[in-house]
């Protein structure tokens, strides 16, 4: 019987380590086991919440095929971004809404996880506010592509995933605003962001830009006065606004960018990579131009790594760099050139503008207004370039080949010209034209010297298809802003009843209203969803 | 030394002498008689065997069971044996009239079985188990443990890979239950060891092979199939149980066995491919008349046709025939030695095999060294001891050569070149780049790699007798596995291609990887058995640790300055470094009862309980209860008087089971981290900061493992004393649970189309019946057995994700789909109408293509819309055999033993792959004049209209090669295994050279196949080892093997 105690307590012991027993941390992954522990990890997650702004299912390729190739400003090679003939079933449209799902899982990823590590409180703060704007951000394009869609405001489990129905805008655009300016509980974007970064985070959401986002959000929802009014917080104090951020116009005082003739242009700065933009700000932001310069809210930040462990390219493999060179360059750069710029869009500009040669290439151009480099220095091609347009873009693209695939040119989201003429049109719409023309001025009188191009009242003088302030400001939109994908939103947004400017059906004949406002949900989505998702209007 | 051999010799060829010579006839001789009868029922028995012990004479009974017989002398032994009895030695002294009554054999049926965790009486069994002796393995010089199962046991599928050296065959039991795992749980000697765990990578796929068993050194192998045989295995026992015994000494004086064979196999069948005649006749045609214009092709620029490539450049004298020159006669040696014994204490067996085996295709071989020691010690009365240990060391080198690809060569083409680095020659080239395929023989002559597996496995135990029947039994086991392999690529160069530059191999490549797993388990067994009155009662409870851990390093690299130097370090570029580490852990619980009443009411039930690493949170533990019961019928009184059969039982039986590695993951239950493929670039310096975000795939804390729930009803049977016995099973089986990946929304902002997350979700069935069925039986003095197995299989998918599942070909072809109501994984594919004679059939025929003509192959068009689609395939075969069966006659007269097997299957299709390339006459994808078969020379044109192979066309614009039913064959087959030719020195004469017994043998293996299937061979892969099923790259050889066995 002793024995038998004795054998029994052998077992026992060991029964009495199970749990610990059977409990393995993997060795080669990090996984959601072993991870969001401290704060490297809440740096790296926020990392990850941007970087999907910079594939080319985005602000990399996709959303300009989508968005410029569906508008007048382009024409894209492939005649169903014009034609609007892709279906439920399009994989670009696809990537796109998945994409746009991504940023938001990681954003909200940032929100369920990072609170409960312990590090520098007012880091973890700012991370917040960060991961608060990037779901804002993301859920802008979620409201402006799709209008009702799920709003997804926590990371969702498996049997969740598939069973999501849609929100209202109102909900999603609601949400825009808790996330940016807060609620009576709940601190927003726009308290958590400081105004400035040092320069090794410069980049990152600031509060310039949640306020941008913002009455960029009001702006959309045509809530006039709270958009103006959001607005004035971010304009130069010289033009009534608060100025915050210490955002402004690039001049053209620099001698740096002297051309042969003399002749500066500010204007194609603001485009340029880093090593051609000027002197740094105290705050480490370029004066003149380059890439976060002070007339920049919040721009894809990209550089030329490329991690392509497998050897190759393709959807959610890591790079940081741009695809835009690869697909909008010109042919005879080895690239596609899968959308380029329209006659239309070319001759919009005003006699003597520069800022058609900072946007287009013409045939046989070479940027070559740093002649000690080699950069630029193959002319675009017309003739061996394809015969659909006959021009390519020059803004945001850095036809540099010998980067291969990604080149590191940022890309801007909100530039304070943006800013300025977003707030002309707030008070248009307000009724105060004379008001809203200063700010219109403001962006036409940097423009460049020695070239100088009328005032806007002269301009609507002088100009027969431009009657109006309105008519102005479309026609400054489009040239100030032109390829950096705001003029099919524009479009639309003019279209509305309310607003009535436009008819979007006279700048693209193809363009159905009522159904080619919003994307189509893709049909996989609908299909998993067991009956939860509807089709988005004259989609089925 | 040399004059003991010889004199050795000597005695050999005396001895062989004397197998002709007729025995002397000796002084004292004198006849006697006698008679022989059925002691159970006291009636004589006709047809017993009577010989003389030591000598070849003997003689029969007659009818009324009287023989006689001339003895030698009062010493000499008669040997009275007989079918269904227990032999019996008498002593003739002076008797000269010898009455004996026989006892019936029931001994048969009284063998001990291996069971999990203990044994059991096969009369008393109420389970599912087949079981196949060490007698049966002689018969077939098996070279692994799956061959030697081949047939042998009812419900197993076996299916042989390939046969290069060292594959192993897929075992299936009782159909395929999951589309995931369906590999059966080896144990060996106790310890579970599994040929295969999860994979996460490529790179971390662990498989231990089961070719370090010497299948000489096993005394039984136990199949356990239906759940209540199986359940005490739980979470593993899902696919069934192979129970692998080694030999143990036994009572007795020492014995040494020593065995020697040598094989030599080659490959029976080879494609049909044409001569250099053919060749070039058919391409210049081809180039010429088959182009989409009508007119021939020309070069770029010129107005030279390419065809005159083949009629002006090519010197058609030169004819090799590839697949003849990488394939060849090879030869296998195999030694074997075993030293056993026991003394009232102790027994032990040790042994040592050598096995030295070359494949068919030249530069492949295998080489493999196992020593074993199994003993087992009683200290005293109530403590025992033992060990069984086991170290081999197997290598295989070469390359898998692709016989496809030699049966692909050029005819024309050259095999040597002196002024190409290497040595070899090149395919022919000319401005048009034509002719793809390289030179096979370069290649397999060129490459080299191996493979190293050492392991050693080893289980140590101590057991107390606590009281009577009590026993408690601690053990110990482990399981090393090294494997190292190495392959290299050295530059060499097949000349210069117009287009393609430099053929062969630009770098020297080195990449070299290894791998060491451990796998070590503790067990706690309690065992009580005791009878009371007419109770039995058998109770076990048991615990068990199990930890694998498995570590892996690879490395790469290439351009090696100096040749000599082909180890890592003298790799100077694109060197790189990979490793990883996985582990699993097992906890587990277990019991069983085993019962019987008066040996008439049988119960078996057990349970376990399994906690394992790989089981999501959730669910860390299941359970798996079974239970079964018999009735042996044939000892109830009222059956007393039934005439023929003298045993009946009826057993029926349920129980869970858990497929444990149907989670093909280590830890399913982790969102992986991406750390390196998010990036986002910051600051003024722009510096890329890597991010961090759940990426892959999404966690599922529920997972767990396949659940089969397996209903088994059974009979056994014994007639005429045992001298027929039949076994009949009908199961159902049914996997819940099934693991299956489910869609991954948009919404989940988790990466589409990598590893989506995996539910429980799926069903399969499983159902048949197994029959097993044996006589044995003499005539005169011709001893026989006949045996028979059978195995049906109805699968179907019952339920999957939502989704059907589709399976691609290595060319990334859809053939086969896995849909509800079907059995998994089913041919898909066009139906084939014949072949369009007239433009005027194409009009009305539904449209296939623009360029559809004559002598293009014609599709059914099933959706009826007037236009051939990918909706126009359907399912068009089955994959998994309906029917499995094997059968086996045993002969034995004299000195002389027999024995054939043959093993078949019926109701499965085979896709037959390689007739795609070898029949159509066009150039197909990349395939670009590639040698055919000569049919395609019978393709249909003006005045040969009547053939079955299409038109001449280069581009194959009908896609007249798409999936369709004309490469889906019957590939039901009935094989002669195994035929096995032995002969036994008599008694008298080994005796007399201190040799207990000598057997010589020959044996022919894969010899003659019946079957439709017009490919290399009709056996496939089990499909679910992915697209490599199609594979018909090297068909199992036929074997000769001569081999010579002694018992000193």
């Amino acid at each position: 019987m002793k024995k038998i105690t004795i054998i029994l307590s052998i077992i026992f012991v060991f029964a009495a380590c199970t749990e610990d027993f059977l409990d393995i941390t993997p060795a080669n992954n990090l996984s959601d086991g072993n991870y969001y522990k401290n704060q490297d990890h809440a740096l790296a997650a926020i990392a990850s919440a941007y970087d999907v702004m910079t594939w080319m299912e985005f602000y990399g390729v996709w959303y300009a095929l989508l968005l410029e190739g569906a508008g007048d400003d382009c024409i894209p090679e492939n005649s169903r971004f014009k034609e609007l003939t892709y279906n439920t079933d399009d994989g670009t449209i696809a990537d796109m809404y998945m994409i746009l799902y991504m940023g938001i899982m990681r954003s909200n990823a940032v929100l369920e996880k990072v609170p409960a590590i312990e590090m520098d409180e007012e880091l973890k703060n700012r991370i917040l506010g960060e991961a608060k704007f990037l779901r804002a951000f993301y859920n802008w394009h979620l409201v402006t592509l799709w209008g009702e869609a799920p709003l997804i405001t926590e990371v969702l489990t498996l049997e969740e995933q598939t069973q999501q129905s849609k929100n209202t805008t109102t909900e999603i655009w609601n949400q825009i605003e808790t996330d940016l300016l807060g609620t009576g509980e709940v601190t927003g974007a726009i308290d958590l962001l400081p105004e400035t970064y040092d320069p090794s985070n410069i980049g990152r959401a600031s509060k310039g830009a949640a306020i941008a986002l913002l009455a960029k959000s009001y702006l959309y929802q045509e809530m006039w006065q709270e958009a103006s009014d959001m607005f004035d917080r971010i304009i130069e104090p010289d033009l009534g606004g608060d100025g915050i951020g210490g955002y402004g116009l690039v001049q053209y005082d620099d001698p740096q960018y002297q051309d042969s003739a003399g002749f500066h242009d500010a204007y194609l700065s603001v485009f340029l990579e880093n090593p051609f933009a000027g002197e740094n700000l105290e705050d480490g932001r370029p004066a003149i131009g380059g890439e976060n310069s002070k007339e920049s809210v919040f721009e894809v930040q990209y550089n030329d790594y490329i991690a392509f462990p497998d050897g190759g390219m393709w959807l959610g493999w890591g790079n940081a760099g741009s695809f835009r060179n690869l697909y909008f360059g010109a042919t005879n750069w080895g690239a596609y050139r899968n959308l380029c710029p329209s006659e239309g869009f070319v001759n919009e500009f005003e006699a003597g503008d520069p800022r058609k040669n900072a946007s287009v290439f013409s045939n046989g151009d070479i940027m070559d207004y740093r002649p000690e480099t080699q950069f630029y220095m193959v002319p675009f091609d017309y003739a061996t370039s394809g015969s659909y347009s006959q021009w390519i873009m020059k803004k945001t693209i850095y036809p540099i080949w010998y980067l291969a695939n990604a080149a590191p040119i940022n890309f801007p989201l909100i530039r304070y010209a943006d800013v300025l003429l977003m707030k002309a049109e707030a008070l248009i719409n307000l009724g105060d034209e004379p008001a809203a023309a200063q700010y219109i001025n403001r962006v036409r009188q940097r423009v460049g010297a020695p070239v100088t191009i009328p005032w806007v009242e002269d301009l609507i003088s002088s100009n027969s298809s431009i009657s109006d302030l309105k008519d102005a400001l479309i026609h400054e939109r489009r040239v100030e802003l032109g390829l950096e994908i705001h003029r099919m939103r524009d479009l639309i947004r003019w279209s509305s009843p309310t607003v009535n400017w436009v008819k979007v059906s006279d700048h693209n004949q193809f363009f159905v209203a009522g159904k080619h406002e919003y994307f189509p949900i893709p049909q996989y989505e609908i299909d998993i969803s067991g009956g939860n998702l509807v089709q988005n209007p004259n989609w089925n | 030394m040399r004059r003991r051999s010889c004199t050795k010799w000597k005695k050999y060829l005396l001895l062989l002498y004397s197998i002709f010579v007729a025995s002397v006839s000796f002084a004292q001789e004198r006849e006697i008689s006698g008679t022989i009868t059925d002691s159970s029922v006291d009636e004589p028995l006709p047809g017993v065997n009577i010989t003389i012990k030591g000598t070849s004479k003997g003689t029969i009974t007659d009818v009324d069971g009287n023989f006689s017989i001339t003895v030698p002398s009062n010493e000499s032994i008669l040997v009275i044996s007989y079918i269904g009895f227990n032999s019996e030695e008498v002593q003739v002294n002076d008797q000269t009239v010898i009455i004996i009554g026989m006892v019936p054999d029931i001994g048969s049926l009284d063998e001990v079985v291996v069971i999990g965790y203990g044994t059991q009486k096969k009369s008393d069994l109420t389970g599912s188990i087949s079981s196949v002796s060490s007698e049966e393995l002689e018969k077939i010089a098996a070279t692994n443990v799956s061959q030697a199962l081949q047939g042998r046991a009812s419900g197993v599928w076996i299916t042989s890979s390939s046969g290069q050296p060292g594959d192993e065959a897929r075992v299936r039991i009782r159909g395929i239950s999951s589309i995931n795992r369906s590999d059966p749980l080896y144990v060996i000697d106790g310890i579970p060891v599994s040929t295969q765990t999860a994979e996460y990578s490529d790179n971390a796929k662990y498989t231990a092979s089961l070719n370090s068993i010497n299948p000489a050194d096993i005394e039984s192998i136990e199949v356990l199939k239906d759940a209540s045989a199986t359940a005490i295995y739980g979470s593993r026992g899902a696919n069934g149980v192979i129970l692998i015994t080694t030999k143990r000494g036994k009572k007795g004086d020492p014995k040494v066995n020593f065995s020697y064979y040598k094989s030599f196999s080659k490959i029976q069948k080879l494609q049909d491919v044409m001569n250099s005649q053919q060749f070039v006749s058919f391409y210049s045609d081809l180039l010429d008349n088959g182009t989409l214009s009508g007119n021939p092709a020309y070069i770029a620029g010129t107005n030279i046709p390419v065809s005159s490539f083949y009629t002006d450049t090519i010197d058609s004298s030169i004819d090799n025939d590839w697949q003849d020159l990488i394939t060849r006669t090879a030869q296998t040696d195999n030694y074997y030695l075993l030293i056993s014994g026991a003394s009232e204490y102790s027994n032990y067996s040790v042994s040592m095999g050598y096995r030295s085996e070359a494949g068919a295709v030249v530069n492949l071989n295998l080489e493999r060294i196992n020593l074993r020691v199994n003993s087992d010690h009683k200290i005293n009365k109530i403590i025992k001891l033992g060990e069984s240990l086991s170290v081999s060391y197997v290598t295989t080198k070469g390359d898998n050569a692709s016989l496809q690809n030699a049966s692909r060569n050029a005819p024309f083409m050259p095999i040597y070149d002196s002024l190409n680095l290497g040595g070899y020659a090149g395919p022919y080239f000319t401005t048009t780049g034509r002719n793809e395929v390289t030179n096979t023989l370069a290649e397999v002559n060129l490459r080299e790699k191996s493979d190293i597996q050492s392991r050693i496995l080893v289980n140590i135990y101590g057991e107390l007798e606590i009281v009577k029947g009590l026993k408690y039994k601690l053990s110990g086991s482990g399981d090393y596995v090294t494997t190292n392999s190495r392959s290299f690529t050295p530059q060499y160069d097949l000349g210069a291609d117009g287009n393609m530059g430099i053929r062969g191999n630009a770098l020297a490549t080195l990449n070299e990887s290894r791998r060491f797993t451990t796998r070590w388990i503790l067990e706690n067994l309690l065992t009580y058995q005791n009878t009371f009155d007419k109770h039995e009662i058998t109770l076990m409870a048991g615990h068990a640790a199990e930890s694998f851990h498995t570590q892996g390093l690879t490395s790469s690299g290439t351009s090696f300055p100096n040749p000599e130097i082909t180890v890592p370090s003298g790799a100077t570029e694109n060197i790189t470094m990979d490793g990883d580490i996985w582990e699993e852990k097992l906890l587990s619980f277990f019991g069983r009862v085993i019962y019987s009443y008066d040996s008439k009411y049988l119960l078996t039930a057990s349970i376990r309980r399994d906690g394992s690493s790989r089981f999501g949170v959730n669910n860390k533990f299941g359970t798996f209860p079974s239970f079964s019961l018999g009735w042996k019928i044939s000892r109830e009184k009222f059956f007393d008087g039934v005439p023929l059969i003298n045993d009946l039982k009826l057993r029926f039986g349920w129980g869970q089971t858990g497929n444990q590695d149907g989670i093909r993951k280590y830890y399913p239950y982790f969102s992986g981290i991406n750390t390196n493929r998010t990036f986002y670039v910051f600051g003024t310096d722009q510096v890329t900061h890597f991010g961090g975000t759940p990426f892959f795939d999404s966690a599922n804390p529920d997972v767990k493992w396949e659940t089969i729930e397996q209903t088994n009803l059974g009979l056994d049977m014994g007639l005429w004393k045992n001298r027929l016995t039949l076994s009949a099973d009908y199961y159902i089986k049914k996997t819940k649970d099934m693991l299956l990946p489910v869609p991954l929304s948009y919404h989940s902002g988790l990466l589409q189309g990598f590893a989506e997350p995996i539910l429980n979700i799926g069903r399969i069935d499983n159902k048949g019946i197994e029959l097993n069925i044996s006589y044995k039986g003499s005539i005169s003095q011709l001893q026989y057995t006949l045996s028979g197995n059978l195995t049906t299989i109805r699968n179907e998918t019952v339920q999957l994700a939502g989704s059907d599942i589709e399976h691609a070909d290595q060319n990334n072809i859809i053939v086969m789909r896995t849909v509800e109501g079907l059995p998994l994984s089913s041919f898909y594919g066009y139906i084939e109408e014949g072949i369009f004679q007239t433009e005027e059939e194409i009009a009305n025929h539904a449209r296939q293509n623009a360029n559809t003509a004559p002598g293009d192959i014609k599709f059914k068009d099933l959706d009826g819309d007037h236009v051939i689609t990918a909706n126009d395939r359907t399912y068009i075969g089955k994959s998994i055999p309906g029917l499995i069966y094997g059968f086996n006659l045993d002969l034995s007269y004299r000195q002389f033993d027999f024995s054939a097997f043959f093993q078949g299957v019926a109701d499965v299709q085979r896709y037959n792959k390689p007739r795609r390339i070898l029949t159509i006459p066009s150039n197909l994808g990349n395939e670009i004049d590639v040698n055919k078969s000569p049919e395609v020379l019978n393709y249909w044109r003006e005045g040969n209209t009547g053939t079955n192979i299409p038109r001449l066309i280069e581009t194959d614009p009908n896609n007249n090669a798409r999936f369709s039913t004309r490469f889906i064959e019957n590939a039901g087959f009935l094989r002669l295994r195994n035929l096995q030719i032995g002969y036994s020195l008599p008694e008298s004469l080994s005796s007399k050279i201190n040799i207990d017994r000598f057997r010589i043998y020959a044996s022919f293996q894969n010899v003659l196949t019946f079957t439709k299937y017009s490919g290399l061979d009709p056996e496939g892969l089990a499909i679910d080892e992915g697209p490599t099923a199609f594979l018909d790259s090297y068909p199992p050889p036929g074997i000769i093997t001569l081999g010579v066995n002694f018992d000193f």
